[in-house]
């Protein structure tokens, strides 16, 4: 995908938001707290009451869904 | 994922600056600097994480989105346990990722103002329009009324009734009128003024014989008129059998002059 010119751009944003409305809500909602609000995995556990570990397996298989979506 | 499992999660976390474990984020540089493989995948996880930037830009970022960089900016700074480590380049990128919320919130202020000032533009370019239409419009009303009255004169002249007839004031002022009567060959002449307009009192009517084979104005007698405006003069030229293409009434000073004063102020009625 060309990300050089605007129609190009707005389109690859689309498919992002595309893809992040289709994923699991947790999922969505892990890569929302670190990405946009920009809390750390620990913040994110400690927020949500969840494991640590879950957090970051959502944060990582949320990311993978986005590169594949791209693929 | 290829690469070692055991670090797949922290990887990604780390690809966020989201990572604060201290024990786990030593263990993962140092594996880093060792394992080209994991270095690859820290890469393409950045990437991904460029495509998740892209989102919060666009026509239409949602407004929970938006809330949520604004929020982002106006929280309190983060309270993150980090190790001391060396400022090395991905301590760098690090800091990088974690003004990406402001970033986001920057390209969409500047995306904003361009859509704005396209919007403003479009306004102008659409008011110009408007002002054009109503311009011609107006054209063509003016042309158009313009044509209609034109052919309504020409029929109402051309029409086999027609009955011509000039009006004047009903209250024209009085024209001042100088009659003459001049024999050549007598050498002498009447003038008779009415309505001439009065004169100070340093000031003279004075008449000239413009001589017929076209020489100078010859002094032909000059005349005061009574308060209303009439006069009436006999002169006898010097030499008789002048004949005369004319003759004129100039204002002269009291006594008379031996060439005319410019203007004119009577002449032969043509």
């Amino acid at each position: 995908m060309d990300l050089e010119d605007e129609a190009g751009q707005r389109e690859a944003a689309e498919k992002v938001r595309g893809v992040l409305a289709r994923l699991p809500q947790e999922q969505r909602k892990a890569l929302e707290m670190a990405f946009f609000e920009g809390m750390t995995h620990t913040e994110i556990a400690g927020k949500t009451g969840e494991p640590l570990g879950t957090i970051k397996t959502r944060i990582r298989t949320g990311l993978l869904a986005l590169r594949k979506a791209f693929a | 994922m290829n690469g070692h499992p055991q670090f797949a999660d922290a990887l990604a976390l780390y690809a966020l600056g989201a990572l604060d474990d201290a024990q786990e984020l030593a263990a993962l540089q140092a594996h880093l600097g060792a394992c080209g493989e994991c270095r690859g995948e820290l890469e393409a996880l950045r990437a991904d994480m460029a495509l998740l930037a892209l989102s919060a830009v666009g026509p239409q970022p949602p407004e929970r989105v938006r809330q949520r960089l604004l929020s982002a900016i106006a929280a309190k700074p983060r309270t993150v346990q980090m190790v001391p480590q060396p400022y090395t380049s991905s301590h760098l990128r690090r800091r990088w990722f974690s003004i990406a919320p402001t970033a986001a919130m920057v390209a969409l202020a500047v995306f904003s103002l361009l859509l704005w000032r396209e919007l403003s533009d479009t306004r102008r370019d659409l008011r110009r329009a408007q002002a054009q239409i109503e311009q011609f419009q107006m054209e063509f009303l003016t042309k158009d009324r313009e044509l209609a009255e034109a052919k309504a004169v020409s029929e109402l002249v051309h029409a086999p009734d027609v009955k011509r007839m000039t009006l004047i004031s009903a209250h024209t002022p009085p024209q001042p009128l100088m009659k003459m009567i001049y024999s050549p060959q007598k050498g002498s002449l009447i003038l008779m003024a009415t309505n001439a307009p009065p004169l100070p009192e340093n000031k003279i009517y004075e008449l000239w014989l413009l001589p017929a084979d076209g020489g100078k104005p010859m002094a032909a007698g000059w005349f005061k008129t009574d308060s209303n405006g009439h006069a009436m003069m006999f002169h006898t030229m010097e030499v008789a059998g002048i004949n005369a293409r004319g003759f004129a009434v100039t204002i002269e000073p009291s006594g008379g002059s031996s060439t005319p004063t410019m203007p004119i102020v009577m002449e032969p009625a043509s």
